[in-house]
Formats: C-alpha cells, sequence, structure tokens
C-alpha cells in the first residue's frame, strides 16, 4: 500500500501524515485531493503554528492551480497572515496573486506590509516557492508604477540592484536589467540638463573662446561643452562617435560640428536615427553595429595617418557593449584627447563594466578626470576620460573634480550654483 | 461507533488503493464516489464521478472559510455544479489499467438547472447491457431529481452513452427529488428507493413506468434515517448494501455542516430487513459516500469516496466482511 496512505490511517488525526499525504496527491497533480488533506493537516494542529502555517500555503497552491477561486486563494492566504503576521511568504503570494488579477493597490499593499511587518523568510518542510525577501521587494516595484508611484518603483529596483544582486536567479537578473534599463533615471525633462546662455553662461565654471556664442548646447549632461572647455573652444577638432542616436537631441558632436567646424565619423545601429542624422548632419554616419566595426581601417579611412583624435564618444547599451566597444578601438595606435564612457553603472545589474572600464583605460594612459556623473541624484551612468599630455596642463588642474571618487550631478561640476 | 474502519480492515487482510486517473486526462479536478461492479467475465470496473467543485472542508473548525467550514468552491465563473463519469477497467490486482469519460454527448441537452450531469452513479449490469444509475437534475427549472438510467458502451476503448432513460417516481411521481436509489444487481431494473421501511420499485422499460414491488414495515434499529448508498448485491441468500446516515448541523455562527455515516445493511430474499452492521466512518472523515460494492474471487469491493475529492478502493477477504457484519 501507498506508505503515505498507510501512515495516514494507522493515524487519520496525525497532521504531518496528513501533510504527507496531500504533498503525495499534489505529486500526482491531483490538487483537489491534496487540497483537503492539507487543509485536514492545518485545522489539526492548533498549537504547531510552522505546519499551520506551511499546510494553509500549500492549500492556497492547490487552490490557485485548480484555478478560478481568486476568493478563497485570498480567504486563505489572510488566515495564513493572522496566523503568523510576522513571516513574509503569504504577504508574497497575495501580492502576487492580485498582480495577476492587476489588483494594484492590493499587490502594492501586501507588499508593502510585508517588507514593514514580515522578517526573513521561514524554514519549511517542503519548497515553497519563495527564495527570499527579494521576492517582495519586485512586488514593491512592480506594483508601485501602477500605483502611480515611478520614483518608488524606479528606487526600489536600484534598492535591489544595491542589495540583493548576488541572490537573484538568472530571470529575476534579466527581468531586473530589463526594468532598469527600460526606465532609465525618469522622465526625459529631469534626465537633461540643458546649457542655455541666458542661465547658465554667468555660472559656467569653465569658460573658453567660443563659449559666449552658444545660445544652446545639445547633449545631455554638458558633454559637449566639457570637451570644448577642456580642449579651449578648439576648432577643427576630430571625433569618433559610437553609439551617434539622434542628429541634434542629446547629440555629443552636433554643438561641435555646427558652430566650431569639427569633422568626424559617427556610428549608429538605428537605421530611422541615421536617416535623420544624414540628412540633417554635415559629417558622415555609418549605420552598423558598434561591435561589428573595424576601427582600424575606418579611423585610417576618416583621419588618414593623424594618429591623435580630438574627442570619442562611447554611449551603446547595455554596459557590456560600451565596454566592448572600447575594447575594439586601437588605442595602442590612436590617442584620443577626451573620451566620454557611459558605464550605466546604475542600471548594470552585473555591476563590474564601469570597474572594467576604468581598468582598462587607466593602462592605456588616460587619467579618469570627473567620474560618475549624472543627471539626477543616485543615477551615475557615465565618466569622462582626458590623455593628459595632450591637454594644457593648467586646464587640465582647472578641470580636476577634487572629489572625484563621489558621484557628481553635472552641473554641480559645470556651474557655480552656489 | 467505528471511527476509522478501514484500519480495522487492513489490520485484517486487507488493502486499500486510491483510486487515479491522470489530472491532464480529467475534464474537473476532484474524483468522488466510485462505483464498483464484477462484470459476468470476471473482470472489474470502477466509475469515477468527476466534478468541478472542491470541498472546502475545515473538520475541526480551526481553519474556516469565510463562508462556512463546510464550503464547495466552484470555478467563479461557473455557477453549475457540473459531474462527468469516468469508466475505469481495472487489472487482477485492482489497479486502473485503462479508463475514458463517458461521452454523453449523444444525449445531452441544454441543461435547464445548475446541477448539470449524472451524480452519483451505481454501476449495474443487467440482461447483457452495462448502466449508469444516478440522480440527475438539470432537466427541469426547478432542478426536480428523478433517477436516470444510462446504458453505456465500449467502442474502441470509449465508453459511450447510448440512451437514457428518466425514471418516474412512484407512487405519483410528484416528489421534487428522488436519489440513491441502489440497484439490486441481480433483479435487473429493480432498486431499493427507501432501506427502512425498505420499499422496492422496479423500472419498466416497455412502458417507462416505475411501480413499487415491496413495501416492508419500518423497525425500530435505534439509527437515523438509512440512506441509500450502494448496490445491493446478493451474498449467501441474502440481499447486503451499505447506505449512508447523515447528521446536518449548523455550527454556532449559523453555517451549515455536516457529518455522514456507514452502515451495512442485511435483507432476507423477501427483502425483510434483518440485520444492520455497527456505524462507522471508513477513514475517519466527516464527508465520506460509498455507491460500490460487489463480491470478486474470495474478496469483498468497497469503493467510497472521501471528502468528496479522492475516491479510494477497499478489498478485504470476503470472511473478515462477513464477520463484522454479522456481529
Amino acid at each position: 500500500m501507498n506508505e503515505h496512505l498507510k501512515n495516514y490511517i494507522n493515524d487519520t488525526e496525525n497532521p504531518v501524515y496528513n501533510f504527507d499525504l496531500g504533498r503525495w496527491y499534489e505529486d500526482q497533480d491531483h490538487h483537489s485531493p491534496a487540497a483537503g488533506f492539507f487543509l485536514r493537516a492545518a485545522d489539526l494542529c492548533p498549537n504547531d503554528l510552522d505546519l499551520r502555517y506551511e499546510s494553509l500555503l500549500r492549500t492556497y497552491f492547490c487552490y490557485n492551480r485548480a484555478g478560478n477561486r481568486n476568493y478563497t486563494c485570498e480567504s486563505i492566504l489572510k488566515s495564513a497572515i493572522t496566523i503568523a503576521p510576522d513571516r513574509p511568504e503569504a504577504y508574497y503570494f497575495l501580492s502576487e496573486h492580485y498582480e495577476k488579477l492587476n489588483d494594484w493597490p492590493n499587490s502594492y499593499l501586501f507588499s508593502s506590509l510585508a517588507l514593514e511587518f514580515a522578517k526573513q523568510p521561514t524554514k519549511f518542510r517542503t519548497y515553497m516557492y519563495f527564495n527570499g525577501m527579494y521576492q517582495l521587494y519586485f512586488q514593491k516595484a512592480k506594483s508601485s508604477w501602477w500605483m502611480g508611484k515611478p520614483h518608488e518603483c524606479r528606487n526600489t529596483y536600484r534598492f535591489i540592484l544595491n542589495n540583493y544582486i548576488n541572490d537573484l536567479p538568472q530571470n529575476y537578473r534579466d527581468f531586473l536589467q530589463e526594468r532598469l534599463s527600460s526606465l532609465g533615471a525618469g522622465l526625459e525633462h529631469e534626465t537633461i540638463k540643458t546649457y542655455t546662455k541666458k542661465d547658465c553662461y554667468e555660472k559656467f565654471r569653465f569658460k573658453f573662446s567660443g563659449l559666449e556664442n552658444i545660445e544652446n548646447n545639445f547633449s545631455q549632461i554638458y558633454q559637449d561643452l566639457f570637451v570644448l572647455a577642456i580642449l579651449e573652444g578648439k576648432r577643427n577638432g576630430t571625433y569618433l562617435e559610437i553609439g551617434s542616436a539622434k542628429p541634434f537631441f542629446r547629440n555629443n558632436t552636433a554643438l561641435l560640428e555646427q558652430q566650431f567646424d569639427w569633422r568626424g565619423v559617427g556610428i549608429e545601429y538605428d537605421s530611422e536615427f541615421c536617416k535623420e542624422y544624414a540628412d540633417n548632419r554635415k559629417n558622415t554616419i555609418i549605420n552598423k553595429d558598434a561591435l561589428l566595426v573595424n576601427y582600424k581601417e575606418l579611423l585610417k579611412e576618416n583621419f588618414q595617418d593623424d594618429k591623435i583624435i580630438d574627442y570619442l564618444q562611447l554611449d551603446i547599451e547595455p554596459a557590456k557593449h560600451t565596454f566592448e566597444a572600447l575594447l575594439a578601438i586601437p588605442l595602442e595606435e590612436y590617442r584620443f584627447r577626451v573620451i566620454t564612457f557611459e558605464h550605466d553603472h546604475y542600471v548594470d545589474i552585473t555591476q563590474s563594466y564601469r570597474e572594467k572600464s576604468r581598468r582598462y583605460l587607466r593602462s592605456m594612459g588616460y587619467e579618469l578626470l570627473v567620474s560618475d556623473l549624472s543627471a539626477v541624484e543616485g543615477c551615475t551612468f557615465e565618466d569622462w576620460w582626458v590623455k593628459p599630455e595632450l591637454i594644457n596642463p593648467d586646464i587640465l588642474a582647472k578641470m580636476r573634480n577634487e572629489n572625484k571618487h563621489d558621484s557628481i550631478c553635472v552641473t554641480d561640476y559645470m556651474l557655480d550654483t552656489l | 461507533m467505528i471511527r476509522n474502519f478501514v484500519k480495522d480492515c487492513i489490520d485484517n487482510g486487507s488493502d486499500l488503493k486510491p483510486l487515479l486517473v491522470k489530472a491532464k486526462d480529467m475534464v474537473n479536478p476532484s474524483l468522488m464516489n466510485p462505483s464498483i461492479l464484477t462484470l459476468p467475465n470476471n473482470k472489474v470496473i470502477v466509475n469515477l464521478r468527476n466534478v468541478n467543485y472542491l470541498l472546502y472542508h475545515a473538520e475541526h473548525s480551526l481553519n474556516e472559510h469565510s463562508w462556512g467550514p463546510l464550503c464547495y468552491l466552484h470555478p467563479e465563473n461557473q455557477i453549475e455544479l457540473a459531474t462527468h463519469n469516468i469508466l475505469c477497467s481495472l487489472n487482477d490486482s485492482y489497479d486502473i489499467e485503462r479508463y475514458s469519460n463517458v461521452d454523453t454527448s449523444k444525449l445531452d441537452v441544454k441543461p435547464l438547472w445548475e446541477f448539470v450531469g449524472l451524480e452519483d452513479a451505481r454501476l449495474a449490469y443487467w440482461e447483457n447491457k452495462l448502466f449508469l444509475s444516478g440522480v440527475r437534475r438539470d432537466t427541469t427549472t426547478n432542478g426536480q431529481g428523478r433517477m436516470e438510467l444510462s446504458e453505456v458502451v465500449e467502442e474502441n476503448n470509449v465508453y459511450k452513452e447510448i440512451s437514457r432513460a428518466r425514471i418516474p417516481a412512484p407512487p405519483d411521481n410528484t416528489s421534487y427529488c428522488e436519489k440513491n436509489w441502489m440497484p439490486i444487481l441481480d433483479l435487473p431494473y429493480h432498486f431499493i428507493k427507501w432501506t427502512n421501511e425498505t420499499e422496492v420499485v422496479k423500472y419498466n422499460t416497455s412502458n417507462q413506468t416505475c411501480e413499487t414491488v415491496h413495501l416492508g414495515k419500518f423497525q425500530d434499529l435505534g439509527t437515523g434515517d438509512l440512506r441509500g448508498g450502494s448496490q445491493v448485491i446478493k451474498i449467501q441468500n441474502k440481499y447486503l448494501a451499505l447506505v449512508h446516515e447523515t447528521n446536518l448541523y449548523n455550527s454556532e455562527a449559523g453555517r451549515k455542516n455536516a457529518d455522514y455515516y456507514h452502515r451495512f445493511v442485511v435483507w432476507d430474499e423477501n427483502f425483510n430487513l434483518v440485520k444492520v452492521s455497527k456505524r462507522f466512518n471508513f477513514m475517519n472523515a466527516k464527508i465520506e459516500f460509498s455507491c460500490g460494492l460487489c463480491v470478486h474471487n474470495d474478496r469483498m469491493l468497497i469503493t467510497f469516496g472521501y471528502q468528496d475529492n479522492a475516491s479510494y478502493l477497499l478489498n478485504a477477504p470476503l470472511t473478515f466482511m462477513l464477520q463484522f457484519i454479522n456481529e
């Protein structure tokens, strides 16, 4: 006879035997009898909180799998919370349950309550589909978005990145990467710091020749003005722009080309952007995957024997690709006076490419002049590098960020905000 | 009162098997109230009632549903209580070796009430025909229940219902709900309609009438109402069946609850009630229900449902069972 059934018959009031027989039925995908025996187990152990709690959760699993009994599922999980309000699992399943129903207020409520009141996960007899508190943070992040709380959503995902990244299984890592990338730093107007002569000229810390003629710039966070400032308003400079995107909006070379007569070449994967770029800009744009470009040939073709190029922009996504593009550029043969490297640390779930890029660029003789730039607090995404021997030392000294190990909002660096 | 009759049986040479088919082959989630029959070729078959509800029963009232300790939980988008039947062939070890859902499509009509399908069907084999005999309540708008007799045949390993007869209730067919009539396996189309006072009825297939052919006297046996259960089988010149009693009550909060008990009942050849056994539960659950009883070789086979969500086959030595019944 089936061992679990035999044990049950020998002692029908033993909650463990009821539980084990429920597990046996559950293993056969027979969720109705499984639910019955789990509920019986829960009913038979008023003083064994652990088994009662686990039995109720397994009863919920069975009703959930049987399908379309939402009120009962909620009722069982709320009972479980009632008997063990300091345990996280029932809150989590309830939040997940409401998520499936698009009931975001309740999904948000129960994930928030859990994070407020529940302690670390319980030890169970059986696998319970709850692997850590990070799952509750995911629930809270997801539901907060639909509750009209985008900042909380973004911050919660970042909290997971900063505190639980090593606990996450691959599917959660992938989801987190996708969410962080897709959410970015915030709304567009919050993530762009634009220079206008009217508002910023007086406050601009690193004035250079020609600044007085610039009514406004194009870069997201002053990259174009940084390049011009450190090169003292250089005219007829050269650039390699990897990840060009749009011809003007948030573009780092438009100002250089239009007002300072720079020449250069851009690489962009998106064909629509390329078409717009080609229609509106003088300099060359190449529609190609930046990771498939032969940079040695490209640089020779565009800059002939000139081995010093004024500006290199690296900005493709994700951070891994930006780093791989950097490695593909023959830095031992060509030197760049200025490099802006977008490491996207705030959305890099590996949290590794910022350090990798820094190690590599230092090894190639570059100096990290300004690190961890951002437009919004907590969203550091870019480092600015120079080749010191190719820069005026006086300017270099003036523009070195004294507090280079801390992240910095670009306006605090470029403008005198006091 | 015996709370755990199965344990006594196991201790005396019996065996118990869960009756399961693959979950993916089931229309509904719960298998309950099985019936069992030995065919003339000595093969054993079982019918499983497959329902769309899960019974939530907090038997000790510690984790009651907000609707009460005893709830029948349908899918929220289905108001009806839907029953399908699954017919199974057993091998010599009484394991299910093949099965099929009973195909009723030939005779199905649009249900008029919310209990849909043939419920608690008992197996009977009369005049070389296999029947399922149970209650159907979906043919009128008020849920009137009548026993129906469905003939099934096996074609290409699929059981199909090929005829369906609705049996009028004697004497005047005015009652609201008839159920749990117990087919008498050696008397074609005869049923024990009520146990005490014993009423035997006969369905006339030629003119679709039904008449009472025996009406015994009430006997004070010190039992509750004895309600129908298994088929009636003939053994040692007596008739034997399993019947049930119910205790329906309300919790302190006024919500319904129920206890079911079983007894063996013995009649003589003239359907005089001569013996009732001790009252028992099969496996100490409050809701249990048997509608299957047969003899196979030297074993007595009893099938029963447990909490409306599981089905079991108890296979016991005939000698032990007769001894228990006659105690």
